[in-house]
This record gives structure tokens, C-alpha cells and sequence, in this order.
């Protein structure tokens, strides 16, 4: 049987419809915001209460250093453009600078995590010491957790990328990669802001 | 040699299997197990929660049973383990059968309503169903494991009824972004939102609100299982635990999120009985409307003690009944000039808006003496103060219990009714009609009767949780009925259990031509 005949066989594909991981990703984003939503209100209202009060809203115990936190932001600042960069290549069919754009997330958001880890020991948090700890823990964990999802997200769109899936004319899922990792920097900006710089 | 793009998905029919690869067919369970079709997806979330249905509502009788005697507890070992099962009921019921029988009719009707291929993410769809399933059991298995999401009680078997909790409002989370995706980005080309049909318009409010509630509620659940993990030293207090954090999605305002499809449901079963007659603006404003205002996932009183009192919350408690007006009103124009045929689906959709009625009244009672003192603050209005007054400090009574028995089966029965409207679709024959009449009988009547008791109880100064013996005359007699309302709801379920069974083994054609006539 000729390639030709074998290609033949082949009923053309029907295309996905567009936008249809974007819309999905923008859904479970607006889940992923109120669920952040939830947690920094209830970490602003108890931090009120503690600052009227007039008790310590962070133990002594507690080594609160903005070094660690701030390289963490940079490190997710640099990510944005090379998340872009990714969608840029695709739109372009230039599969070998987005596999460059792909590792390059996948690096920046590892070594995020593990920045966060050090920080976290370096802090002395204890998760069931004050609810100033507890609610730390909590925050900056489920960030992590949703760093890891961005990152499998990012990993799996990367793999069918390599097996040639995504193009210039369907790059749905890349975009939408993409989108949830701006997501995830944004709320780690808050976090930076809401906990560690205005403490 | 032609050159293709790189297909994005094969077409099932085209594959050319191998015989090594027909030896790995999986088997029969194995395809169900593994299927990413909407039909089967849907029909499993409705078996799955009617089997949590007869648990849940078995359980909800003991417990009522239990109250008909205050002084002492005599069913359960003890307080803790009624507390927990106190727990297990109203979460089981909203989280195990409500919603999970409304999704699994919305992932198999939407998909066809908006001429979508599928479902959007079919694989995403599969998980969420089969976490739903395994977290459903994980949370009732730890909660019976003297677990549950209360205090004093094992403390790893708490921390897994929670993380199972968790587990479950994520699937929830999940099967919601399915199918909102479907509606938004799957629809038919050229298809408007203003053309969705009305069934699946409810689902968008409904699929957008849940997921505004859900993921707030998993917050507060992630927040009692890293503070229990950590010994519960900070948030964790009192006997009633978890619950206190988390009680409030299973009260109002919020509780009226999950209610959003019953008006669905009650539009598009009369639209279709009057010879599907077109849905109008009004319909869908009203719909849209209800779901605007049930959004409570910012009344926690655990965080805002006095959220309840606060004008917002009143007027928006007060407001709740005016949608539902809406909806009726538009359906009556709507349906003007027809001879709408009265079937089952009809009457149960019917008994479903007349139930969440009775609750959204319910919960008018309950704000009403802070809404009158509102209106003494703006005016001088003294002469309404006797008015209010046998309405003072009904929040934490049962009246609440009561409130949640009407908004949740009423969800139950419009649930029920959307399938029989399409069993068709989603099962690929009708069901029995003598035997929906039955159920429908038993769970609208034994609604009323599980319901207007704790209504009464509330008047009657019987607390939400845990009962004590200090209550007047009358408590236990009521708690009693209650109970039996509950029991006859369960019989209910039971019959559409047996109308599901017997169904499945018939051996008639599957109503394909039907099919498509009950989905247009």
C-alpha cells in the first residue's frame, strides 16, 4: 500500500473548537482567585483583629527575612516574558525557540518552589504555633501546590508540543498555559506584598 | 506523496486495531470505568447519588428519630457521634445527592442541548465523577470510623473526613468547569447565549455560582485541615469543630446556589409540555437573577460575627422570593394560549419550586425581625416592634434545619424530575411512569412533612445542633414527624432506585428518535 493510498485513508481532522482550553483555564482561574480570595480575607480580617487587640501578629519566633521572598518575585518576573516567549514561538512555528521557552518555565517554576522550601526553614514557620503561622502555611503552601500545577500544565502542553501538536493556527492550550502561569505570579505578588512586605 | 497536518485527534471509527491490540481491550467495566462519554459519565453521577441519596437520608431519619427523645441520647453511642453524624447529613445530602444527581443531568443533557460534540474536557469529566465517588465513600467510611468534621472525635479518621470533603467539593469544582466550558466555548456555531436553551442557561448561572461558592468553601476547608493537622490549637474550637467554619454553605444565602437548576428544570419541563413553547427574556433575567442573589459565600459568621444582621444580607434574604415570581410569571406567558400536558416531570418540577418557595419564606422568617428593626431605624415605626417580635433570635434554632430540608430536596426533586423529563437522553428509555408518579408522591410529600416540623421546632426555641432537654411541649412529637418526612423521602428514592433497575433491564429499542424530541 503506497503512502499516498495510507494518507488517503485518513478523513481530514476536524479541528477543536477555538478557544476551548482558554475558556476552561479562565473558569478554574476565577475558581483558583476566589479560592486565594478566601484565604486573604480571612488572613486580613484575623491580622485586624490581632493588630487591634494589640498583640503580635507574628511570634517572635518567627525570623520574617524579605530577602528570600523578594528573589522569589524576581525569579517569577523573569518567568512572565519567557512564558510569553512560548506563545510568541508557537504563533510563529518556531518549535525550537518554544521548547527552549518551555524548559525555561519548567526551570524558573522548580526553582521557585525550591526557593520557597528554603524559605519556609529559613523563617522557622511552625504551622500549629500561632494563627499567624498557621494561615502562612496555608497560603504559601497552596501556592506552591499551585505552582506545581502550573508547572504540569506547563509540562504537558510542552509534550504535545513535541509531538508536534501545537501551530500558529491552533495554540489554544499554550495560550492558556500561559495564562495560568500570569495568574500564578500575580497572586505570588500579593502574597510578597500582603505577608512579607507589609508583614 | 500528500501532505497533512498533523491530525489532532483520530476518529475512533478510522483506527485500525491490531490483534494484540483487541487481546487489551479492556472489558465491559473496564470501558465504563474508563469512558469519557457525557451519557455514561452523567448516568453514573446519578446512580452514585441516589445510592448516597438512601444513605444519607436513612441517616437523616436516625437522627431525627434520635431528637424524639431529648433526654438522653439513646440511638447513638453518644453526643460526639450524633454530632458527627449531624455533620454527615447536611453535607452528604448537598454535596453526595443534590448536586452530583444535578451535574450528572447537566453533562448528559447539556452536551446535546447545545449541540456540542461531547462534553467539554470528557476526560476531565471522568475524573471529577470518579473522585466525586471516592472521596463520597472516603468521607462516609472516616465519618462512620469515628471521624467526621466535628470535634472530640479520632483525629486522623477527622482529618480524612476533611481532606475527603475537600476531595469532593474539588470534583464538584471540576465537573462545573466541564460543563460551563461546554455551554461557552462548545455551543453550536451561531448559536447565541440568548438562544441556549433554558435548561442549560440555568446551568451556566448554576455552574458559575457553584464555582464561586465551592472554591470558597474549599479555602475554609483547606484552612480546618492544615489548623487540625497542626493539633487544632488555632481555628478549631468547641465541640462543633469544622462545622462552625464551614456550616455556612449548608445555610442562607448560600444553600440557594444549589437551587439554581430547580428553576431550570420547572422552565424548560413546562416549556416542553406546552408543545415546546419558546422561552422568553423574562425566564432567563429571573434565573439569572436568583443566582445573582443566592451568592453567600461571604456570610461566614465565624468571620463576621454580626454578617447576618447586616443590612445586605436581610435585604438580599428578603429579595430571594422576587426571581422566582419572575421565572413563574414568564412561564405562564410563555406557555399562554397552550394546553400544556400534565406529566410527571411537570407535576415533581412543579412540587420542587413550590418546596424551594417554602424555604426562601422560610428563610424570610428568619431575617424578618431584623428587617423590621431596619425599618424602625429609618422611621419611627414602633407599631411594627409586636409584629417582629416572636421573629427575634430565630437564627440559631431548628427553623434552620428546616430552611436547608426544603432548599436541598427541593434540588432533589427537581433533579428527579429533570430525569424523568430526560430519561430518554440519559438513559435511552423513558422511565415508568407509575412508578415516577409514586416517587414523586413519596419525596415531594415526605419534603413537606421532613420540613415544616424543624419550621415549627425553630418557633419553638429546639437549637440547630445539639439538643438539649430545655425545650417546650410539642419538640419531640414534631421531631418525630420529621423523621418519618425523611424516611418517606428515602422510600422515594428507593422507587426511583427500583424505576432505574427495572428500566435498564428492559429490552425495547433505545429512543434514539425520542431522544433528540426531548432534547429540542
Amino acid at each position: 500500500m503506497s503512502a499516498e493510498a495510507v494518507t488517503k485513508r485518513v478523513p481530514v481532522a476536524v479541528a477543536p473548537r477555538a478557544r476551548t482550553v482558554q475558556v476552561g483555564t479562565a473558569f478554574a482561574i476565577s475558581g483558583v482567585l476566589l479560592y486565594f480570595g478566601t484565604l486573604f480575607g480571612i488572613y486580613l480580617n484575623t491580622r485586624s483583629q490581632f493588630v487591634k487587640s494589640g498583640v503580635d501578629w507574628i511570634p517572635g519566633d518567627v525570623d520574617m527575612q524579605l530577602t528570600a521572598p523578594t528573589i522569589i518575585a524576581w525569579t517569577f518576573v523573569i518567568s512572565l516574558p519567557v512564558a510569553y516567549w512560548a506563545v510568541f514561538s508557537i504563533r510563529q512555528d518556531d518549535r525550537r525557540h518554544a521548547y527552549l521557552a518551555f524548559g525555561l518555565i519548567l526551570l524558573l517554576g522548580l526553582m521557585t518552589i525550591n526557593q520557597a522550601a528554603f524559605n519556609f526553614e529559613a523563617m522557622g514557620l511552625i504551622a500549629d504555633r500561632s494563627r499567624a503561622e498557621t494561615l502562612m502555611f496555608l497560603i504559601g503552601g497552596s501556592h506552591i501546590v499551585l505552582t506545581i500545577v502550573g508547572l504540569l500544565f506547563f509540562g504537558f502542553t510542552a509534550f504535545r508540543a513535541l509531538a508536534g501538536q501545537y501551530t500558529s493556527k491552533y495554540r489554544d492550550a499554550v495560550q492558556a498555559a500561559a495564562m495560568f502561569w500570569y495568574v500564578i505570579v500575580v497572586l505570588y505578588f500579593i502574597i510578597w506584598l500582603m505577608i512579607y512586605v507589609a508583614k | 506523496m500528500t501532505v497533512l497536518e498533523a491530525p489532532i485527534e483520530t476518529h475512533p471509527e478510522v483506527v485500525l486495531m491490531s490483534e494484540s491490540d483487541i487481546a487489551s481491550t479492556p472489558s465491559a467495566v473496564g470501558n465504563v470505568i474508563m469512558t469519557g462519554d457525557h451519557t455514561v459519565i452523567g448516568r453514573l453521577y446519578v446512580i452514585a447519588a441516589t445510592i448516597f441519596g438512601l444513605f444519607t437520608l436513612a441517616i437523616g431519619s436516625l437522627l431525627a428519630f434520635e431528637q424524639a427523645n431529648l433526654e438522653g441520647v439513646s440511638i447513638f453511642s453518644g453526643q460526639e457521634v450524633y454530632a458527627a453524624m449531624f455533620g454527615l447529613f447536611r453535607f452528604s445530602l448537598l454535596f453526595l445527592v443534590v448536586v452530583p444527581l444535578m451535574m450528572g443531568i447537566a453533562t448528559a443533557v447539556v452536551p446535546r442541548e447545545v449541540e456540542a460534540p461531547s462534553i467539554a474536557f470528557p476526560r476531565a469529566a471522568a475524573a471529577a465523577l470518579w473522585t466525586f465517588v471516592i472521596s463520597g465513600g472516603i468521607f462516609i467510611g472516616a465519618t462512620i470510623y469515628d471521624g467526621g468534621i466535628v470535634d472530640g472525635a479520632d483525629a486522623q479518621a477527622t482529618e480524612l473526613s476533611i481532606l475527603a470533603l475537600g476531595g469532593i467539593v474539588l470534583a464538584l469544582c471540576l465537573a462545573s468547569v466541564c460543563v460551563l466550558t461546554t455551554i461557552i466555548a462548545q455551543r453550536r456555531e451561531g448559536m447565541g447565549l440568548g438562544d441556549i436553551p433554558i435548561f442549560s442557561w440555568s446551568m451556566l448561572v448554576a455552574g458559575t455560582m457553584w464555582l464561586a461558592t465551592l472554591a470558597v468553601l474549599l479555602g475554609n476547608i483547606a484552612l480546618v485541615w492544615v489548623d487540625l493537622r497542626g493539633l487544632g490549637t488555632q481555628f478549631w474550637e468547641d465541640g462543633t469543630g469544622a462545622l462552625r467554619i464551614l456550616g455556612w454553605v449548608t445555610d442562607q444565602t448560600a444553600i440557594y446556589v444549589f437551587a439554581i437548576p430547580v428553576l431550570g428544570v420547572f422552565a424548560s419541563t413546562a416549556l416542553s409540555a406546552a408543545d415546546n413553547a419558546k422561552p422568553n427574556i423574562g425566564v432567563k433575567a429571573g434565573i439569572a437573577a436568583f443566582g445573582v442573589l443566592a451568592f453567600g459565600a461571604y456570610a461566614q459568621p465565624v468571620f463576621n460575627p454580626n454578617v447576618t444582621t447586616q443590612p445586605v444580607f436581610v435585604v438580599q434574604s428578603m429579595l430571594m422570593i422576587l426571581p422566582i415570581l419572575v421565572v413563574m410569571g414568564g412561564v405562564a406567558v410563555a406557555i399562554m394560549g397552550t394546553q400544556p400536558r400534565v406529566t410527571v416531570s411537570l407535576a415533581l418540577a412543579g412540587g420542587a419550586v413550590a418546596m424551594l418557595g417554602a424555604g426562601i419564606l422560610t428563610g424570610g422568617l428568619r431575617v424578618f425581625g431584623h428587617f423590621v428593626g431596619g425599618l424602625r431605624e429609618l422611621d419611627d415605626w414602633n407599631w411594627v416592634e409586636n409584629l417582629a417580635e416572636p421573629f427575634d433570635d430565630l437564627a440559631g434554632t431548628a427553623i434552620r434545619g428546616g430552611l436547608f430540608r426544603f432548599v436541598a430536596l427541593a434540588t432533589l426533586i427537581a433533579a428527579i424530575a429533570g430525569l424523568y423529563n430526560w430519561a430518554p437522553t440519559i438513559l435511552g428509555r423513558s422511565l415508568a411512569t407509575p412508578l415516577g408518579s409514586l416517587a414523586g408522591l413519596a419525596i415531594v410529600g415526605g419534603t413537606f412533612v421532613a420540613a415544616v416540623p424543624e419550621v415549627i421546632n425553630g418557633f419553638l426555641d429546639e437549637p440547630d445542633i445539639l439538643p438539649t432537654g430545655n425545650v417546650r411541649d410539642g419538640v419531640e412529637l414534631l421531631n418525630l414527624i420529621s423523621g418519618v418526612g425523611l424516611a418517606l423521602v428515602g422510600v422515594g428514592l428507593l422507587i426511583l432506585l427500583l424505576d432505574l433497575g427495572m428500566t435498564s433491564r428492559r429490552d425495547d429499542e433505545i429512543e434514539t428518535t425520542e431522544t433528540m424530541e426531548a432534547v429540542a
